[in-house]
């Protein structure tokens, strides 16, 4: 089978596209983090350029070196800020689960007129903007905020809840902020379940919670898996929420990254974390490229 | 003897086979109701169901056959009345504790377990041994013949399988009614056939009681020991197929139940044990009537004549006073293989729909269309109903 011209001009385009917004983008960023950092304009050396001819191009390649890597190896601060950006998203991550698989489980099972409207209240937040309502939580959770106003107003607390600036502001904003992403695909795949099956479990012998485990659990597993991975994988690069929310303790890596690149100036150790980072969201994300064909393929 | 009353069809012993004849009844449904909102599914009917019966529900759809299931299931409660299973009241009994087992119409297989899974189901729930469940899911995949896919999931079965699995998980329980819901509505022809005589092989070996709801008036013939034909929530008539198809009740039975030419008469008198009849004011017509048939002069009376009673034929029928003649003008001949069915056009421009079995080959066929031809039936082939 051939392809004309035309046609393989078109399949190429997005290839074009990809190379010029992601390869290429990618590959500096690798180049700077193998470069050294200078008090300069850019702020790293050595730069390419042919002013000098081959020899000089030779020269910068030769310049290029692990030392960016190895400085984060050295530092244990860049290991914990690791972990415990992974420890948060995966924390938050059970949380939406916790608080999703409910939601969406009533909106299957609601009645067919009201579906769409509980969907576009699921989805009804994005119409803002996503600063602005973390902004929104902060005026809610800090010391003087409607949260600890209401609850002193009521009489329940007589001192305001030191919410803001701790890692529980961080959950909160998580949980606020990622829990569209856990109820959509967790409302696809429970919607889809045939409401037969759950009657065939019950003329079988099962009770209604024991046609739930048997039944709805296992056939929504594949929503839970994608929603998990919808939440964890930018959870785990999160930098407006700790660093809005959360205090000086939280220690996550896409607030690291921050530091190293605005107040730092340490352009190449930036760009390092950065390419650290997404090797390891790499695994999960093949991971979860992989569940969703083993799905689709089930379902023929 | 009065004619079949239709509401009451159910709840006088009805002439049967000596198939179903001295069994107590296993199922009662007394005076049962069921409404939805301002909707009435089921309007106080009464039936019962012997025991080993193949039983058919038949009708349109909205008729109420589904509900009657559901509610034996216990899906449904009944608004008013009773539904009896072995003496039992089942009011209040939810459905995972009715000894009563369905199979879904489309099956509604669990699509994430084996086949083996499938129909061990019921049985794990029950909190059988391991190896009992083994042994009873082996001997089920026997019973349907699936012994090579016990290991497959569903959605690598045909159609055909997937319907033995839903019938094997169904089973595996030995509930004492199956209920089926349109079985075999998602086969193709050929296969819904052989399936039919494996469901009727099935249940005949394990002495169970079927009952069937469908919407197909040949597969209910073909499996059932009685047919109760339902239209808005009532039952029309409860009958042996036979009965059902030869002696409709109604005028609606008869023409819900195959191919039927419904003439409108009015009653003339008697010929000796025939009953005359005269259509639209002209042809005197010859009718055996049924002790039943309650036969008042005068009276305007339905004829149920079936089309392949009917004799096509070029040639006028010798005179008989059991034989009714009537001529017309071929309109149409529809070909389907086994049968030829003819549209003739009377003189009195009414149409009469008659079969005749190709028993020669088309190219000899004598009659064509536009033939001048006489329809002939004998006087018991035809019967009354209520205008």
């Amino acid at each position: 089978m051939s392809t004309s011209g035309p046609r393989r001009l078109l399949i190429l385009l997005p290839y074009l596209w990809l190379g010029l917004f992601f390869l290429v983008p990618f590959l500096i960023v690798i180049k700077i983090a193998l470069s050294d950092s200078v008090t300069a304009s850019p702020p790293y050396a050595p730069t390419f350029s042919l002013d000098e001819g081959l020899a000089g191009l030779r020269a910068a390649f030769a310049a290029l070196d692990f030392e960016n890597f190895v400085w984060l190896a050295e530092d244990g601060i860049y290991l914990k800020a690791y972990l415990n950006s992974v420890k948060v998203a995966a924390i938050a991550t059970l949380l939406t689960l916790m608080i999703g698989y409910p939601v969406a489980y009533a909106m299957a099972k609601a009645p067919q007129d009201w579906r769409k409207t509980l969907l576009l209240l699921v989805i009804l937040p994005f119409w803002t903007s996503f600063l602005i309502r973390i902004y929104a939580w902060i005026g809610i959770l800090k010391n003087e905020g409607f949260l600890n106003l209401t609850l002193m107003k009521l009489g329940l607390i007589d001192q305001p809840l030191a919410i803001m600036h701790t890692e529980i502001a961080v959950y909160i904003g998580i949980v606020y902020s990622y829990l569209p992403f856990m109820i959509l695909p967790l409302y696809a795949s429970l919607e889809r379940i045939d409401g037969r099956l759950l009657e065939a479990a019950e003329d079988l012998g099962c009770s209604a919670f024991a046609a739930f485990r048997q039944i709805t659990l296992p056939l929504s597993l594949p929503g839970v898996v994608a929603g998990c991975f919808l939440v964890f994988i930018p959870a785990i690069g999160e930098f407006v929420i700790p660093d809005l929310l959360g205090g000086s303790g939280t220690l996550m890596i896409g607030k690291t990254l921050w530091l190293e690149f605005f107040s730092n100036r340490d352009w190449g150790v930036a760009a390092a974390v950065a390419i650290v980072l997404l090797t390891i969201l790499i695994v999960p994300i093949v991971l979860f490229q992989r569940h969703q064909q083993k799905h689709q393929e089930e379902l023929g | 003897m009065n004619f079949h009353d239709p509401a009451s069809t159910a709840a006088q012993a009805e002439p049967v086979s000596a198939l179903t004849q001295d069994r107590t009844p296993l199922i009662r449904f007394e005076n049962v109701t069921k409404t939805f909102g301002s909707f009435t599914a089921i309007s106080d009917l009464n039936l019962n169901i012997r025991e080993r019966e193949f039983f058919s529900l038949l009708g349109p759809s909205g008729c109420g056959k589904t509900t009657m299931m559901r509610l034996l299931a216990g899906f449904e409660e009944v608004t008013s009345g009773r539904i009896l299973l072995d003496g039992q009241d089942l009011t209040g009994i939810p459905a995972n504790r009715r000894p009563v087992n369905m199979m879904f119409q489309s099956y509604a297989l669990f699509p994430h377990m084996s086949v083996a899974k499938n129909i061990g189901f019921g049985l794990k729930q029950e909190r059988w041994k391991k190896s009992d469940i083994q042994d009873r899911v082996d001997e089920m995949l026997a019973l349907v013949q699936l012994e090579d896919f016990a290991d497959r999931k569903p959605h690598q079965l045909s159609g055909g399988q997937m319907q033995r699995v839903a019938l094997a998980r169904s089973l595996a329980k030995k509930p004492k009614v199956l209920l089926l819901d349109e079985p075999l509505g998602a086969l193709d022809k050929k296969l819904r056939e052989e399936t039919q005589f494996q469901l009727m092989d099935v249940q005949d070996r394990l002495g169970l009681t079927f009952i069937i709801v469908t919407h197909d008036q040949d597969e209910a013939m073909t499996v059932s020991s009685r047919i109760a034909v339902m239209k808005a929530g009532k039952l029309l008539q409860t009958d042996t197929p036979a009965r059902i198809y030869e002696h409709p009740a109604s005028s609606y039975v008869a023409d819900f139940i195959g191919n039927v030419n419904l003439i409108n008469v009015e009653l003339a008198g008697m010929d000796g044990e025939l009953a005359l009849a005269r259509w639209d004011g002209g042809t005197r017509l010859a009718i055996r009537p049924q002790p039943e048939d309650v036969l008042t002069p005068g009276a305007r009376k339905t004829l149920v004549l079936r089309p392949e009673k009917i004799h096509v034929t070029k040639d006028q029928p010798a005179e008989a006073p059991n034989v009714n003649r009537v001529e017309g003008t071929v309109e149409e001949i529809s070909y389907t293989g086994s049968a030829s069915t003819f549209l003739v056009r009377l003189d009195g421009g009414q149409l009469i729909r008659a079969q005749e079995a190709n028993r020669l080959l088309t190219s000899r066929r004598e009659v064509d269309w536009n033939d001048r031809v006489w329809l002939s039936w004998r006087a018991g082939a035809c019967v009354l109903v209520d205008a």
